[in-house]
């Protein structure tokens, strides 16, 4: 389980993220929604303890993002962008072993692991080549492997589609779809209606740094009496929104 | 800070790096190869250019009299060879102009009673002109002026032999010049293999130290933050010190590897050419002299080694905290290819000073402190306070830098961009 309280962060004068109240429960797809600098990223830099909060605190599996970073980490995989980057000199397989070996995974369990990965994401035929000569769906799919080497409970994705085709899109639609089956937790950024919709359980609309609604889609489309989610968020963006109480 | 974590990251890195053909071929494979080809294709040029000037000789002489005893006194008493033209001119403007346009090389301009005078005994002013421009005609100068100084001995030797006085006269004074500062039992190839080392090797080491981890510092750093890696890793296990230190570690082994392989580049370079380093033929120059010239005590390569791994300490920590503070890959070139350039300053400006010109202060400067430390130790001079003060400062810099780069690569405003 994930719980902000009162979580907040400022660049020097410029408030990124405010206030921020959630609690997102196991097994659920959680979307951030909001524009291009509305403190999306801020937050999930938070929660993957990149970013140390001004005040406020974020807790992961009942720990605390900055007392506990270390085991926050153990507890979370990445996503950070579409086109995630690798190491284009290592084979698929080292870029993944690199990170299991950073979260001192067993050598055994690695080999294991990694075969599992192989199978479910049908990499066997590119897992031992260099990812510099992967199209874009290869290169994503290492990167969810990478990301989920260490068996995570919670992942946190950052606009995981930005960038990518139709095709490469969808497989890390199905990628989530199939992580959430396992009872686990996806904190998902995006600014796509489409996407949110199809995949979230629930979604919290965020601009300049402030919640400005969080629910359901379905009682977030009934509170507004509109079936239309992106003239809703247009909406509430163009009034400023008011602040979300949590 | 974790030992594995910092060690898996350093093998990691270190794997990348040596996968990265361009990197190794430009900085490890290149110098060892470069180097030599390099003194080769110089000494092929400088050698080729002096038979030219020695085969292709023309020189002019102008004498208002009779020409022909002028030319056929300067061709048996001042040429003495065939391979030397000796063209002649009625005047000296006729001449200037064709040493001007290069068809000779230089002008010998009799005056008018010169051979009176010679008959006599009497001193004759000749004028020798010559274009400062080319360097085919600076060569004919000097060949031309000792040729003249031999004519000279030996017509004061006849002279004298003429009045029965021994010639011996005209040399009452010899003199042999004695460098104090060499160990008589380190042998005569010591000094002779010195000569070449001291003034190369010391600036050369200088500028590859300061230099070397830069493309693996760049990629680390600058290049990990634009392949947008940086996050992914940050969100392991591993804290950001043991990154940190995996990373630096990296660049320093590349460092040293490129140090190295720049090293035997250069020697293979001195010993492939030989007469590019020695001015006295008899003089030998291979590999085995170069080696006895190196033959230093134990304690002194170590303070030495010391000295050049604290500097590369420094540097590597400098390019780090440069890349890490960079907003992208390019502008990290920018920032370093200026610091490479101030960098470079005390390694040229050693090279202004003898190695008994040191002064103690000069080990409080860095890179001059490590390229003076060499220059000294091999020259044969062990000075173990500059050697321990040099290093001492150079460790003193190094906590500094790396106390920064700790300091930068925990700061979350330069890191996460």
């Amino acid at each position: 389980m994930i719980k902000l309280v009162n979580l907040s962060k400022n660049f020097g004068s410029k408030e990124a993220v405010s206030n921020l109240n959630l609690e997102i429960k196991d097994g659920e797809i959680f979307g951030l929604l909001g524009e291009n600098g509305a403190g999306k990223t801020t937050t999930l830099r938070m929660l993957a303890t990149m970013l140390k909060p001004t005040s406020g605190n974020a807790i992961i599996n009942g720990y605390d993002s900055v007392k506990n970073d270390e085991k926050v980490r153990e507890n979370i995989g990445i996503l950070f962008g579409g086109e995630t980057g690798l190491y284009d000199r290592l084979t698929a397989r080292e870029n993944i072993e690199y990170f299991a070996n950073l979260y001192d995974m067993e050598k055994s369990k690695i080999k294991k692991t990694i075969e599992n990965i192989v199978k479910i994401f049908n990499m066997s035929d590119y897992i031992d080549k260099r990812t510099s000569i992967f199209s874009k769906g290869m290169k994503q799919k290492t990167a969810f492997a990478r990301a989920t080497i260490h068996n995570p409970s919670i992942l946190l994705l950052d606009e995981p589609t930005s960038g990518l085709d139709i095709t490469a899109a969808k497989q890390v639609h199905d990628f989530i779809k199939s992580y959430k089956h396992e009872n686990r937790t996806i904190i998902f950024s995006s600014h796509s209606m489409d996407e949110i919709e199809k995949l979230c359980d629930r979604i919290a609309i965020i601009h300049k740094g402030k919640t400005i609604e969080i629910g359901t889609l379905d009682e977030i489309k009934k509170k507004y009496n509109n079936n239309n989610l992106s003239d809703i968020f247009s909406d509430l963006i163009s009034k400023g929104g008011n602040d979300y109480e949590y | 800070m974790n030992i594995k974590h910092i060690l898996i990251v350093f093998k990691k890195e270190m794997k990348d790096c040596f996968r990265d053909k361009k990197s190794v071929i430009s900085n490890i494979l290149l110098p060892i190869f470069l180097i030599p080809i390099m003194y080769s294709i110089m000494n092929m040029v400088m050698t080729s250019t002096t038979k030219e000037i020695e085969n292709n000789m023309k020189i002019g002489i102008v004498y208002t009299q009779n020409i022909e005893q002028a030319k056929s006194f300067t061709q048996n008493n001042i040429v003495a060879t065939e391979k030397i033209d000796v063209l002649t001119y009625s005047n000296e403007q006729d001449a200037t102009e064709n040493l001007m346009n290069g068809n000779i090389n230089c002008v010998i301009i009799y005056p008018q009673d010169f051979f009176e005078n010679m008959q006599n005994s009497k001193i004759s002013d000749i004028k020798l002109k010559f274009n400062s421009t080319k360097n085919s005609s600076q060569s004919a100068i000097q060949i031309i002026s000792s040729k003249f100084a031999i004519l000279n001995s030996n017509l004061a030797a006849g002279k004298l032999k003429e009045l029965n006085i021994p010639t011996e006269i005209l040399s009452l004074i010899t003199i042999k010049t004695e460098d104090a500062h060499i160990v008589v039992d380190s042998g005569e190839n010591k000094d002779a293999a010195n000569g070449a080392l001291i003034m190369i090797l010391p600036m050369y080491l200088g500028i590859i130290i300061v230099t070397a981890g830069m493309p693996l510092a760049l990629d680390l750093f600058a290049g990990e933050r634009e392949r947008n890696t940086f996050e992914a890793l940050f969100s392991t296990k591993a804290k950001r010190l043991s990154i940190l230190l995996g990373k630096y570690a990296a660049v320093l082994v590349f460092s040293i590897i490129a140090i190295f392989t720049s090293f035997i580049g250069l020697i293979l370079g001195i010993v492939m050419n030989p007469e590019m380093f020695i001015a006295d033929k008899s003089e030998t120059l291979n590999i085995t002299t170069i080696l006895a010239s190196l033959n230093m005590s134990l304690s002194t390569l170590i303070l030495v080694l010391l000295s050049c791994i604290t500097l590369a300490i420094v540097f590597g920590g400098i390019q780090i905290a440069i890349s890490t503070y960079a907003k992208s890959l390019k502008g990290a070139q920018t920032y370093l290819s200026y610091i490479t350039i101030l960098a470079m300053i005390p390694s040229f400006a050693s090279m202004m000073l003898g190695a008994g010109d040191m002064k103690m202060f000069m080990s409080f400067i860095p890179i001059f402190n490590t390229v003076s430390s060499l220059k000294m130790t091999l020259s044969g001079i062990v000075n173990n306070n500059f050697l321990f003060t040099s290093i001492a400062v150079n460790l003193v810099f190094s906590a500094i830098v790396s106390y920064i780069v700790i300091k930068m690569f925990k700061n979350e405003k330069i890191i996460v961009r």
